[in-house]
């Protein structure tokens, strides 16, 4: 092989066969070269300025990238969208490099371009993907919402049918006592039946979130303050930690306030419940730039893996009666998950509990409506 | 009813309505209880007056009825106690009923003798009651 042949079969190969689309364009704009793949992708060249040919466009982009190593010399890489020759649309990754002449003055420039148009459609049909999940695992929370509201009326039933038999026979033993008892028990449970279909209600009724850029860490701020006097009057401490490089994320204010004050409340409870003299509860928040999580921790009485594993199923409570309906963790279970996230939790008998919200921040909510006054709708 | 009147039964439920409740059926019909609130409470009363039936919730707070029943099953000295799970949860709950399932060959402790759905139903309960009694054939505790 000559010195020519080598040099004519790199321009062959190399220039012609890479799987890269190469143009060589000068100071005025204009294409001067380009292989076979790119005439292949982007039609006729020859005579033609890059934006014509990259983008169909009839004057320069406002962000040339060219023009930047025409001016200092350096190699970029920048992603670009551009259109076919059958006007389809492209995604591209594109190398820029000078090359100089003999004297070093910059006269050309050469584009190497990586198709990555599939690479944008998988990342489109994972982000679909990404909705139909959250969807799906909307729909199995309803599903296990109507499970739970038959534990949660049976019991109350169970009161109700207690109460009546209670108060029947105390009438017909002429026992003032068992009638006192029975007319309490059918009291509590009715005010208890009230009480659970109007949160259910509100809870059916759900409401619109009205999504805006918040700071998590004020939310924590404010719910502590709302618990802290209350909490402290029974012994429990409750400390605010808030994670230093947490930003402002977009979010339903209201529906995190209200997962953040139903965390804290049963960990306020959690406390109170257990053996020891005092309580500690600890709201902090992290971000490690992927996610942000909001985590309550309490040293109260833990739970153990029957109680664990059925909190969120049902409207479940192991509160003394009129306390809980049972709602609050499955509200927050719902709200968190409308954000794209999920509940952790992480329980001890004996020795405590962490709940954690965990929301990957490539899927929480898009700003909804206008940014500002709109809070409170 | 007079060798029923000998029986002791014990309740467990942290609902004390659903205790008063159960309490009164029971002694109506000439039984005699006991009675916990929670399970970590339940263990002495039981050692200690040795009922001739059980009558457990499951949800509870703390420590579940499933994890009280694991305890008296493999307690030799609790363990012919016949239990009845009243449970708002149904026996075929997926839950509750794949955690007994799972109990049988994970811990080596039999299914407990029987369930009722709250809310329940006097008669049913009572004719349970009855033949878990008679079942167990513990010959009463006639004249105690």
């Amino acid at each position: 092989m000559t010195p020519g042949s080598i040099q004519e079969w790199i321009h062959e190969k190399l220039f012609h066969q890479v799987p890269v689309d190469i143009a060589v364009i000068d100071r005025k704009y204009r294409i001067v070269e380009a292989n076979r793949n790119f005439r292949q992708r982007y039609g006729e060249w020859r005579g033609k300025h890059c934006y014509e040919v990259y983008k169909a466009r009839d004057s320069r982009c406002a962000r040339c990238v060219a023009a930047k190593t025409f001016e200092d010399g350096g190699v970029r890489v920048n992603e670009e969208q551009g259109i076919d020759k059958q006007g389809s649309k492209t995604h591209y990754m594109v190398h820029l490099a000078p090359l100089r002449d003999d004297s070093g003055g910059i006269r050309f420039v050469i584009e190497m371009s990586t198709d990555v148009t599939r690479v944008h459609e998988l990342q489109e049909q994972l982000r679909v993907t990404e909705v139909e999940k959250i969807e799906a695992e909307r729909l199995a929370a309803v599903g296990q919402t109507v499970a739970g509201l038959a534990h949660g009326v049976k019991n109350i039933l169970m009161g109700l049918e207690g109460g009546m038999y209670v108060l029947k026979s105390g009438i017909s033993r002429q026992d003032g006592n068992r009638i006192a008892r029975g007319w309490e028990m059918l009291e509590g449970n009715m005010e208890r039946i009230s009480k659970f279909v109007r949160e259910f209600l509100d809870f059916a009724r759900g409401s619109e979130p009205s999504v805006s850029m918040a700071d998590p860490n004020e939310l924590v701020r404010q719910v502590v303050d709302l618990y802290k006097e209350a909490a402290a009057k029974d012994n429990v401490e409750i400390v605010a930690r808030p994670g230093s490089n947490v930003q402002p994320v977009p979010m339903d204010v209201d529906g995190i306030h209200t997962c953040l004050a139903n965390l804290v409340s049963n960990a306020v409870d959690a406390c109170m419940v257990s053996n020891k003299k005092t309580g500690k509860v600890v709201v902090k928040t992290t971000d490690d730039g992927d996610q942000l999580v909001f985590e309550v921790t309490d040293d109260g009485v833990g739970m153990d893996y029957d109680v664990k594993k059925k909190i969120f199923t049902s409207f479940f409570s192991t509160k003394a009666v009129g306390k809980g309906t049972g709602l609050g963790l499955l509200v927050t279970k719902r709200i968190t998950m409308s954000h794209g996230g999920r509940v952790e939790i992480l329980s001890e008998q004996g020795k405590g509990s962490t709940f954690r919200l965990i929301f990957p921040k490539k899927r929480l909510p898009k700003v909804t409506g206008g940014q500002e006054g709109d809070g409170n709708t | 009813m007079a060798e029923e009147r000998s029986y002791l039964i014990m309740l467990v439920d942290d609902e004390p309505d659903i205790i008063t409740y159960l309490a009164m059926i029971l002694e109506d019909a000439g039984y005699s209880t006991v009675f916990a609130s929670d399970t970590e409470s339940a263990l002495p009363v039981l050692r200690k007056s040795k009922p001739d039936l059980l009558c457990l919730d499951i949800m509870m707070p703390r420590r579940s009825g499933i994890s009280m029943y694991t305890e008296i099953k493999k307690d030799p000295e609790l363990k012919d106690i016949p239990v009845l799970i009243v449970s708002a949860f149904s026996r075929l709950d997926d839950f509750v009923g794949e955690r007994f399932k799972r109990i049988v060959p994970e811990q080596g402790v039999p299914q407990p003798e029987a369930f009722i759905e709250k809310p329940i139903r006097v008669e049913t309960f009572l004719e349970m009651v009855k033949s878990l009694l008679s079942g167990s054939n513990a010959g009463g505790k006639a004249g105690t």
